[in-house]
């Protein structure tokens, strides 16, 4: 019988591949330089793409008054981030809204989780680190957990046991608990994933070190510190992912690198998160009531 | 019978039959509840953060964001209700959760519950109940009919306060 471990990496390798899009966006918002025809060009490439990007532009949460029918102009006033969200939404639908049984988290609770997660990331960007583009975080921040998807179902034959030994054991951190019962843990299939799916080098080290800043590569650690923060930001906002929610524990070298030095800071950002997705919030509830009437 | 939701920053009351009062998901934020003893009233604010002083800007609509912003607006809407005498007031802290960082600058669930203690104390009022703290997530109601107080939490049996 193959091992927990080989039957992972095999569940992995069965992953579909699903279209282009979402990568070439994903590729091209990691490099620095990226330029919005190289957005314009790669929404225009996919059909369903432009369709949604049109739609979603043209919807009353944008409250434009004339209609858009340039992908150019829809690309610019819906910005990068919005747009990967629509491409990954659009592509990962189906992972990202699958309820995640092993860690006991109700179908939805993962994508506010990376949602939360990933607005955090683009607030601490435009906040603590002029280097990384806001919208390139934002996506780190909505994929750094992907390895849960295949790691909850194998948690889940472990789940009673699991749960039994965390009461106990309150003491050890989540990571630690999937290592025990599985001999790896949701980074390290994420970033089996994640090359699997040729995703670039930042992203990927998001992924794989987003508990571990120190182990990141040196020249991504500004990111990595970024996604840790705006995880544990996002737990501590209560949009966990279920039993795992705040077991994880700070890397100190995360509020180095950003120079977070006191309660105060912690304060201000935490209110600027909240604000910022109240706001987002309202802006769809409006939309939906504009939608109804 | 209906659920009234609170949300961050929120504060609520309930006062009719089989009303519930609730507030979902508090990670390092913490619910703060006064129930009337001598009749149906109950009211909870959702607390983020402990200390309104330092913020220039506040949005009026989330009363309960701040610790101390929460528990004035509490005791205020009680008088106004009617509810005058501290003893008539029962108080339940619930949240207040942390990441595995137990004394950084990360630790906002027990800064939070110590400055709702600062703030009552200043008023003359104490929590009767508490469950605060640790590192998971809490779900918590109370029910007008009983003054009971439920959490819940994921991968756990729900307790009563």
């Amino acid at each position: 019988m193959s091992s927990l471990v080989d039957q992972i990496t095999r569940q992995v390798n069965d992953m579909p591949k699903v279209s282009e899009a979402p990568y070439r966006l994903l590729r091209a918002m990691s490099d620095e330089n990226y330029s919005t025809d190289d957005i314009i060009q790669i929404v225009e490439s996919d059909l369903t793409l432009t369709t949604q990007c049109l739609k979603i532009v043209n919807s009353a949460a944008f409250g434009l008054r004339n209609q858009i029918s340039s992908i150019k102009q829809a690309v610019i006033l819906l910005g990068g981030s919005t747009i990967v969200e629509i491409a990954l939404s659009q592509t990962f639908s189906s992972i990202f809204s699958s309820p995640l049984t092993g860690y006991v988290a109700e179908k939805e609770e993962f994508w506010a989780h990376s949602n939360r997660c990933a607005l955090g990331a683009k607030i601490l960007a435009r906040k603590f680190t002029p280097n990384i583009n806001p919208d390139m975080a934002y996506t780190a921040g909505l994929l750094h957990d992907l390895g849960k998807v295949i790691i909850s179902d194998f948690l889940e034959k472990f789940r009673d046991d699991l749960l039994e030994q965390f009461k106990i054991e309150t003491h050890i951190g989540f990571l630690q608990m999937e290592e025990k019962f599985l001999g790896t843990n949701h980074t390290i299939v994420g970033e089996k994933i994640a090359r699997k799916w040729q995703f670039p080098e930042s992203l990927i080290s998001a992924i794989r070190y987003h508990h571990e800043v120190q182990q990141a590569p040196e020249q991504f650690k500004f990111l990595v510190a970024i996604i840790h923060l705006a995880d544990i930001l996002a737990m501590i906002s209560g949009n966990g992912t279920g039993i795992d929610s705040l077991a994880y524990e700070l890397d100190p070298t995360a509020l180095k690198l950003l120079k977070i030095e006191n309660e105060n800071q912690v304060d201000h950002i935490i209110m600027d998160i909240d604000m910022e997705y109240l706001a987002i919030k309202e802006r769809l509830n409006q939309s939906m009531n504009a939608a109804k009437g | 019978m209906g659920t009234k939701i609170i949300g961050i920053g929120e504060v609520g009351f309930v006062n009719r039959p089989g009303e519930i009062i609730k507030t979902m998901a508090l990670g390092s934020c913490v619910a703060v509840i006064f129930i009337a003893k001598s009749r149906p009233l109950i009211g909870m604010a959702h607390v983020a953060l402990p200390d309104s002083t330092s913020f220039h800007e506040r949005n009026r609509k989330l009363p309960g964001y701040f610790a101390d912003t929460a528990v004035r607006y509490l005791i205020k809407e009680f008088i106004q209700r009617g509810i005058t005498r501290r003893s008539d007031i029962q108080i339940a802290l619930v949240g207040g959760a942390s990441i595995m960082d137990s004394h950084g600058i990360f630790n906002i669930g027990a800064r939070n519950v110590q400055a709702l203690h600062n703030i009552l104390q200043k008023n003359r009022l104490t929590p009767q109940k508490e469950d605060v703290g640790k590192n998971f997530s809490r779900t918590v109601w109370a029910e007008v009919d009983t003054g009971k107080i439920f959490i819940s939490s994921p991968g756990k049996e729900i307790w009563k306060l």
